[in-house]
């Protein structure tokens, strides 16, 4: 098992009425197994010495969480101008000067800096070409890496966060893979949504029950979509990132937020991680953990966790990097259910089991070999809406509806 | 070490296929025919998907005999019929029209079954519709409609074939779905899951690698990264292929390719170049290699005979194309129940795929594809140590000039050129000599 868990921050997170405590805040990441921590410090042209004090601040917490920053930078605008670009540049080197000034060049080179922000999207490119992207990436990378020092293997560098939604978002990966000066590129990272329709808008479909079913579906993307992008890679030593991940991407909450912050958030979720861990992926970064007051924060505006966090919590907690994993239903399958199951060298099992069905079900046990013998149950959802609960596991595990749940024996969980 | 000589065997149960469309008239009725069929039946061409109302075919009611002489030109071939209903130009939400379209289809298979007898005709394909989810192709029809159009079609074939099969459900099948849309999955979860399966079949679905020149629509400019772009991704025919087999699992149905190649732009000279040179032979030898690794169950490139189309592997006279002649190297060398295993992996994988076939008498081979236009070389001690020690090569690439050609072999090595396709072999045929 190689993913890294992580989160990125919202859009809000400089609104100071917004958010958690800071020491909540730091124990939520935690909690949460958080390896990664996406944040967008708002480059574009201008210098980072506007919002420093309070960035250096939301740095510091994240790194006392014990989690790595991805800073992210979009791509300049208007991306054709000449001295818009040198900005821009300018602007990422000096935020990394004042990162090393900091925290030093050692620590500073252990993060991750992405270039790009969905820079395939017609919605929000301006136009933006793949070439010109890729000589934006280029300088803006080098300068980061210059920066860096000689850090040992390849620098922590990479883009371009691809727009999942567009039909030839492939060709993006595979020419950032193929045309950018390899020494540039440390992972390569896409974006991945299961819808931004709202039910019966572009022939989505109007009933809700198979609106829901059918988004649920759609979670093999995630492993066939890492699967795509570890071939493009294997062998090359470059990370395979999801750097954005959440059921709904719409931004009315009153139409994606049941999706992305209930018990139907918390399974898509558990399901989306399951089939990136089937897939070979690198890292996954929820969008969002936190200061997100709108329809994706797994942390609602006060901090309070949802389902969704609840269940990344439980999965990241149990199933961790370096791990022995196994997919139990996958020589033998049942629709509505997936599962992984995970081991230490020492003597920490759990396996996860994801519900993706609204009504009621029952497993017996005792068909699947690596499920049989554990002892207890947590659960996230399943019925027991936000709250999770621990009880003695009997041969069959029951759901009330979307759910999560740990099969563990209590020891080091 | 390249390769693992180990990996396991397992049976290989893919059928293969092609699709006799635009220029049915040719395969059916032209002065060549003889010479296509025989050139299909080299191919081990198992099943052959044709249109009953789309794409030129002869009217079903005015023009009979043209569509009975199309259908007996694939029964010549000796591939099971595979017929698409598509499509109507009556309002879909219309019952009245749904319901004459359905009676239609119906009249249709009681016909074959008439001409053909009912035991025959009950193992053909019967598909509802062509692309129903892209709005030129399909006539704008939404799933919604497109199911009622369904179940009152396959109800319809049902009724016909009725006294021939048993309580079998009939292979009926949709919906041959196009892959370039964002949500095309959709469609066969929709089917799989709102309508009633036991009018299912088999699932249906496309895949071409591009459908825009270079440089056209926000594509790749240079011509070169174009060809790359796109033979990396025929991957895409593995993934599909598993995605598919993943919401059929469970289900007793067939898993289909229904229309591949490498490239559907809207005019032919520029597809041309992809589908009919020796790129669109290695882009094929690449998704055939994915179909096999997948297992699934039939493939039918799009297309079998073409008069100046850009796709065809035959041209109306039955000149082969390259791509023709790579399938044709895996039709002879990995056949059906053939045991099939794939030594390739990882990295090397982006510069070569294999499969290797062991059949019946100690009959072993290696269908391999170069997906780098520069020169390679390819050991074979890792990839099948008994084919190392010495066996017959055959070799399609630019200094065979895209057709297959047997040579003395180098022991224990393939060498391409650039883009091309080989095969190395225990047993050469006759065939193969030619």
């Amino acid at each position: 098992m190689h993913l890294r868990y992580g989160l990125n921050i919202g859009d809000h997170w400089r609104d100071p009425a917004s958010g958690l405590s800071r020491d909540d805040f730091i124990a939520r990441i935690r909690d949460a197994g958080t390896a990664l921590v996406r944040v967008f410090p708002g480059i574009t042209g201008k210098s980072p010495a506007e919002h420093w004090k309070e960035l250096a601040g939301l740095l510091d917490a994240i790194q006392q969480s014990g989690a790595a920053p991805m800073i992210a930078f979009p791509t300049p605008q208007p991306w054709n101008d000449a001295e818009a670009v040198r900005m821009f540049s300018t602007g990422c080197g000096e935020l990394v000067d004042r990162s090393v000034d900091r925290w030093g060049q050692r620590a500073v080179a252990s993060w991750f800096w992405s270039i790009g922000d969905e820079p395939n999207s017609p919605w929000t490119n301006g136009g933006l070409t793949f070439e010109a992207y890729r000589d934006i990436y280029q300088t803006t990378a080098e300068a980061i890496r210059q920066r860096l020092g000689s850090a040992e293997g390849r620098p922590r560098i990479g883009g371009p966060c691809v727009d999942g939604f567009q039909p030839f978002w492939f060709d993006w990966i595979w020419r950032f893979a193929e045309e950018v000066d390899d020494s540039l590129i440390g992972f390569v990272a896409w974006n991945r949504y299961g819808d931004w329709r709202e039910p019966a808008a572009w022939s989505a479909p109007t009933d809700p029950e198979v609106f829901e079913r059918l988004l649920l579906s759609r979670t093999g993307e995630y492993w066939s979509r890492a699967e795509a992008v570890r071939a493009l890679l294997e062998g090359r030593g470059i990370l395979n990132l999801c750097t954005e991940l959440n059921a709904h991407s719409h931004t009315d909450p009153a139409i994606s937020g049941r999706f992305n912050q209930g018990p139907f958030g918390a399974a898509y979720y558990g399901a989306a991680l399951i089939d990136l861990l089937r897939g070979g992926a690198d890292g996954e970064l929820l969008w969002a953990g936190a200061y997100d007051n709108g329809p994706y924060g797994a942390l609602d505006s006060l901090g309070r966790p949802t389902p969704t966090y609840e269940a990344k919590k439980l999965i990241a907690q149990n199933v961790r990097f370096g791990d022995v994993i196994s997919f139990p239903f996958d020589p033998d399958p049942l629709p509505d259910f997936d599962g992984v199951v995970a081991s230490d060298e020492v003597s920490r099992r759990a396996a996860v089991v994801v519900h993706l069905g609204r009504g009621a079900a029952e497993l017996e046990l005792g068909r699947w070999p690596d499920l049989s013998a554990f002892s207890q149950l947590t659960l996230v959802g399943g019925g027991n809406g936000v709250r999770v609960r621990t009880d003695a596991l009997q041969h069959r595990l029951a759901f009330d509806g979307y759910g999560v749940a740990l099969l563990h024996d209590g020891a080091g969980v | 070490m390249i390769g693992d000589g180990t990996a396991p065997l397992r049976p290989m149960r893919l059928q293969y296929g092609v699709n006799e469309s635009d220029s049915w008239w040719h395969f059916a009725l032209g002065p060549n025919r003889q010479r296509l069929w025989s050139k299909l039946r080299e191919l081990d061409v198992r099943i052959i998907r044709m249109f009953v109302f789309d794409k030129h075919a002869p009217d079903p009611i005015a023009d009979w005999p043209s569509l009975r002489a199309y259908i007996q030109a694939a029964l010549n071939v000796g591939a099971t019929p595979f017929l698409t209903f598509a499509k109507f130009r009556r309002p879909f939400d219309d019952p009245r029209a749904v319901r004459w379209f359905a009676e239609l289809c119906s009249e249709i298979v009681w016909s074959c079954t008439e001409e053909w007898g009912g035991e025959n005709v009950r193992n053909w394909y019967w598909c509802v519709w062509n692309e129903p989810n892209n709005d030129w192709i399909g006539g704008g029809i939404n799933f919604e409609q497109y199911r009622a159009v369904y179940e009152s079609v396959a109800r319809g074939v049902a009724r016909s074939l009725a006294p021939w099969l048993d309580g079998r459900a009939p292979r009926v099948g949709g919906p041959s779905v196009e892959g370039f849309q964002p949500f095309w999955l959709d469609w066969v979860w929709r089917l799989l899951n709102e309508v009633d399966n036991s009018l299912i079949g088999f699932v249906n679905w496309h895949y071409y690698a591009e459908w825009r020149d270079a440089g056209e629509a926000d594509a790749v400019g240079d011509a070169g990264t174009m060809q790359n772009l796109i033979i990396a991704q025929a991957h895409q025919f593995g993934l599909r292929a598993t995605q598919v087999a993943r919401l059929l699992r469970g289900r007793s149905l067939l898993n289909m390719c229904g229309e591949w190649n490498a490239h559907s732009h809207y005019i032919p000279a520029v597809r041309a170049r992809f589908n009919q040179t020796l790129f669109g032979a290695t882009h094929g030898a690449a998704a055939l290699i994915q179909f096999l690794r997948s297992g699934i169950d039939a493939e039918m490139v799009w297309t079998g005979t073409d008069d100046a189309c850009g796709y065809g592997i035959l041209d109306p006279r039955a000149e082969p194309t390259s791509l023709y002649y790579a399938k044709l190297l895996c039709a002879r060398h990995v056949r059906y129940g053939d045991q099939i295993r794939f030594p390739l992996n990882g990295k090397d994988r982006r510069e070569w795929d294999a499969v290797v076939s062991h059949g019946p008498h100690g009959r072993r081979s290696i269908f391999v594809v170069h997906l780098r236009d520069r020169p390679g070389v390819l050991p074979l001690r890792d990839l099948e140590p008994s084919l190392a020690r010495g066996g017959h090569l055959i070799k399609l690439d630019a200094s065979t000039y895209g057709q297959p050609v047997p040579l003395p072999a180098r022991t224990g090595r393939i060498e391409l050129d650039g883009f091309g396709v080989a095969v190395v072999t225990n047993e050469l045929g006759p065939e193969d000599k030619a």
